[in-house]
């Protein structure tokens, strides 16, 4: 496997994670996805503590899918967590949210989103997303440096 | 000593008059005398040739007499015969040599004369032996021919030489008449000439003495009538000083006594000229005035001129004030020569003055009153502030004011202040309204009692002042639009303290005072009103913003909630689909198609529900907006559509611009152009035109976009119900919708400010029409579009 090119899906619904995993697969994007399924885990993978210590095992993701609405921290609150850290703050985050509240859109921008996507209602549309996604974050896009700690 | 330059001119004007007569006739004697002087000496040459004629004659005398006596003697040989002989040959040599002599000066004669001589001693040689021989004895006649040629010789000479002297004196007898005659003519033409000068000098100078004279006596002339002026003006000056109805009066530099003034000083002070004269002048001033009176003088000799205002004294010993004013006159050396002093009665402008100051004074007090009132802020300070600026006018011991609740029958002392520092009634006081004075009599306006103690029938405030030393009051009702609501009450001391002007004043301060008190409650009241309003205003808006925050948690639960299921209920029927798809019968699939569809169907409705929701909330801004671009873009949104149905849709561009908010006027314009191509019969084509119309109602231009279908239409009695949500007027499986749509169509126009409506027939179509306020302005057609192609170029 390429751990690189690892995804990290933040999403608190089992029915979306599986559906994720679909999509992924359908639109044959290779990379490994790691699921946390609320923002405080979302908060411990990233800053490597325990239980996701083992960086070869839970590598630094080349971006964040991250659901907004979520159990214990919401997905605003981890965002805004990972662009006040140091090492983290370049990291790309693609919000994947059922919300198209203007509120909610200029929000996220204003913490430093890189992109916001409403989930479609429609599989397949979901299915070009994530294709489209592999190829803008993944393929062509020039990954900037995170740091390990 | 130095001359003025007429007098130098005059002199040598004189000089010249005098000195020129002298040298001319100087001149002309110098002249005469040298003409008489060349007449003379022609004379004398004349006479001195006629002397040399009659010394020549002599000589040819003594020449004939020597010959004839030599010959008587020859002939006789007598002796005295020879006598003529010997005297003429005596005197023969010294006549000739006197000619010579004479004739000195001229050569030729005196050759002559020369020659004679030489002749005459060669005949006496001759005659000399003639005489000595013997008498009888003849001679030889050779001899006496020789003799006679001798003297035929001499005889000639002399003749010649008197003819020459004679022509001589001929020649200066003319020249001495020629001199003659030249020197008449030379003093005559020089008497003229010098005549003709002196003359036309002479009367020159007559001429101009003559101007001068005349100008002299013109000045003279002018300077009487000055006199005469300067005369009358003096009786002017006269009748001036005694005349005026203005004190003056004059004082010599070292006099202390009033010496000279005029009638209207005298009668001022109430004497008679003659009763003031020789009175000091410290007379007139009162007692405690002389120092300054000392001091006036003073001033008025160091600085010229000095004025003060002081008091005089009249004869009858009354004073009254005077104005004076001194000017000190010097003459040319600066030395003082006397004052004078003009005397001012001021009694009536000091009056006047008196009665301005106390007017201003006044007002000045009730415009401090009306600042204080205006500047407090509770009843208490406004009163204390205005009966504080009162005593300063009106003079009292003690002030006070009760405020009266006319219903209760009560009133209460609210302010007051206190000489002795003690009010009658203290403030805080209860009293009943009866106290003050029977009911009738509270209305009827000032009351002024002048002796509290003149009778005991007194309410009973009134009694309190008595019994607190006040002997009189003014009592002052405070009235706003004739409702008492209260009193002013002053008291003093001494009896009659308040006379006409202070009821005056105490009546202005009362009414302000009324007017203050009354609009201090006025805006007590309307602070508590609007308190009460703000916090209402505070309370609803809390609501409201409560609201409006749980609607749009509810809307965020809806979008989210509501659609999380939605979708994975869609997502597993697709992958239940695509798994196991098959192993399913056709009719199992058509179940999980209908749960597709749905779910589909559903989420428009979701969608639908939510923009109508946000719409409904959100800010929007509106601005210029250019209806070609927002029917572009709505088209594109709907190409899906249109293909699918084939819909022809013809836009009549360009089209105007409008003020709205874009993005919803897309969704507004998306909507019904989705419902024109929808409501379409089956089998038919969609045909829509889209064009708009100019309009002006309520003086504002508005663009009305028509959108005409050739769908269905829309029974009359429908055609206000498509407008509100969920209102559908056709079952899901002919024209399925979420009946949202027309509903945003108007919320939409509601929030841009513009109108929505149809024109329809059951069957002949739809025009459905926006109306927008128009982006131009009605004044210059201008659009505000900055991308249009007229700004663009």
């Amino acid at each position: 496997m390429n751990q690189e090119n690892t995804i990290l899906l933040v999403e608190d619904n089992p029915k979306d994670v599986f559906l994720v995993q679909r999509a992924l697969r359908k639109a044959q994007v290779t990379s490994p996805l790691q699921v946390v399924n609320d923002g405080d885990a979302a908060v411990q993978y990233l800053s490597g503590e325990a239980p996701y210590s083992d960086r070869t095992a839970y590598p630094l993701p080349v971006f964040v899918l991250l659901d907004l609405k979520l159990p214990r921290r919401s997905g605003a609150e981890v965002l805004r967590w990972i662009r006040q850290q140091p090492h983290l703050r370049r990291l790309p985050v693609v919000v994947l949210t059922s919300s198209r509240e203007y509120a909610d859109v200029n929000g996220v921008y204003d913490l430093g989103a890189n992109a916001y996507i409403v989930k479609p209602p429609d599989f397949d549309e979901f299915v070009e997303i994530l294709k489209t996604l592999n190829l803008h974050w993944i393929r062509y896009n020039e990954k900037p440096q995170i740091d390990s700690l | 000593m130095l001359l003025s330059p007429p007098q130098i001119q005059f002199r040598r004007r004189l000089t010249r008059a005098i000195a020129l007569p002298i040298v001319l006739l100087l001149l002309l004697s110098g002249v005469s005398i040298w003409q008489i002087t060349r007449l003379l000496s022609a004379l004398r040459w004349v006479d001195h040739t006629n002397e040399v004629i009659s010394q020549a004659n002599l000589s040819q005398k003594l020449l004939l007499d020597m010959e004839t006596g030599l010959r008587g003697y020859l002939l006789t040989g007598e002796q005295n015969f020879l006598e003529p002989y010997e005297q003429a040959n005596l005197q023969i040599d010294s006549s000739l040599e006197q000619l010579k002599s004479l004739v000195s000066d001229n050569l030729p004669q005196v050759q002559r004369v020369a020659e004679l001589e030489r002749q005459a001693q060669q005949w006496e040689q001759q005659a000399v032996p003639a005489i000595s021989r013997q008498r009888g004895a003849s001679e030889p006649l050779i001899s006496l021919e020789r003799r006679k040629q001798s003297m035929d010789q001499m005889r000639q000479q002399i003749a010649s030489f008197i003819a020459t002297e004679e022509q001589l004196r001929n020649q200066r007898s003319r020249i001495a008449q020629q001199t003659t005659r030249s020197v008449i003519f030379t003093s005559l033409f020089l008497a003229v000439g010098v005549g003709g000068v002196l003359a036309y000098f002479l009367r020159r100078q007559i001429l101009r003495v003559s101007d001068t004279y005349e100008t002299a006596l013109q000045t003279a002339q002018v300077k009487t009538e000055e006199a005469q002026q300067s005369a009358a003006a003096l009786q002017q000056y006269k009748d001036i000083f005694q005349f005026a109805e203005h004190g003056l009066v004059v004082g010599a530099s070292d006099s202390r006594t009033l010496t000279l003034m005029n009638p209207a000083f005298a009668r001022m002070h109430g004497y008679t000229v003659a009763e003031l004269e020789k009175t000091p002048i410290l007379n007139l001033f009162p007692p405690d005035r002389h120092t300054e009176a000392i001091e006036f003088v003073q001033q008025v000799n160091e600085r010229g001129y000095y004025a003060f205002e002081s008091l005089h004294c009249r004869k009858d010993g009354n004073v009254f004030p005077v104005f004076l004013g001194g000017t000190a006159v010097r003459d040319a050396d600066g030395n003082l020569l006397y004052r004078i002093v003009s005397v001012h009665d001021i009694t009536e402008n000091k009056q006047a003055k008196l009665a301005l100051q106390r007017s201003a004074q006044r007002l000045a007090a009730l415009h401090d009153i009306d600042r204080a009132i205006l500047a407090s802020e509770t009843d208490e300070t406004l009163i204390g502030n205005a009966l504080n600026q009162l005593r300063q006018i009106v003079p009292h011991q003690q002030a006070f004011v009760a405020l009266f609740d006319l219903q209760a029958g009560v009133a209460q002392m609210i302010a007051g202040n206190s000489q002795s520092g003690e009010l009658s009634h203290p403030i805080g006081t209860q009293l009943m309204i009866a106290d003050f004075a029977p009911e009738q009599s509270l209305l009827s306006g000032i009351r002024s009692v002048e002796n509290l103690t003149e009778t005991d029938n007194y309410p009973p405030v009134l009694m309190q002042l008595r019994a607190n030393g006040f002997c009189s009051c003014l009592c002052v009702p405070l009235l706003v639009e004739s409702v008492l609501i209260g009193e002013l009450n002053l008291a003093a001391i001494e009896p009659a303290a308040f006379n006409n002007e202070a009821q005056d004043i105490a009546r202005e301060v009362a009414a302000q005072l009324a007017i203050a008190l009354q609009q201090s409650r006025l805006r007590k009241q309307l602070q508590t009103y609007a308190t009460q309003l703000e916090q209402r205003v505070a309370d609803r808006t809390a609501q409201l913003a409560e609201t409006n925050q749980e609607l749009e948690a509810f809307t965020y639960s809806v979008s989210h909630d509501l659609r999380a299921p939605l979708r994975t209920i869609q997502g597993f029927a697709k992958a239940l689909l695509e798994d196991c798809g098959e192993h399913l019968d056709e009719f199992c699939r058509s179940y999980i198609d209908s749960i597709i569809d749905d779910t589909n169907q559903m989420n428009g409705l979701i969608s639908d529900l939510l923009a109508y929701s946000r719409l409904t909330r959100a800010q929007i801004r509106l601005q210029p907006t250019a209806l070609d671009t927002v029917i572009t873009e709505a088209l594109s949104q709907l190409t899906a559509q249109i293909t699918e149905r084939q819909a022809q849709i013809r836009v009549v561009s360009p089209l105007p611009q409008v003020i709205a908010h874009r993005s919803t006027l897309i969704q507004v314009i998306a909507n019904l152009i989705s419902n024109a191509i929808k409501f379409v019969a089956p089998n038919i084509s969609p045909q829509i035109d889209i064009f708009t119309t100019d309009e002006r109602q309520d003086e504002q231009d508005s663009i009305r976009l028509w959108i005409a279908d050739n769908g269905i239409g829309i029974a009359s009695e429908h055609q206000e119900r498509v407008f509100r949500v969920f209102e559908r007027l056709h079952g899901a499986e002919s024209y399925p919708g979420t009946g949202i749509g027309l509903a945003i169509v108007r919320k939409g126009l509601e929030r841009m400010g513009g109108q929505v409506g149809v024109e329809s027939q059951l069957g002949h179509g739809s025009r459905f029409w926006v109306a927008l306020p128009s982006a131009v302005l009605p004044q210059n057609k201008h659009t505000y579009d900055p991308t249009s192609p007229n700004s663009s170029d």
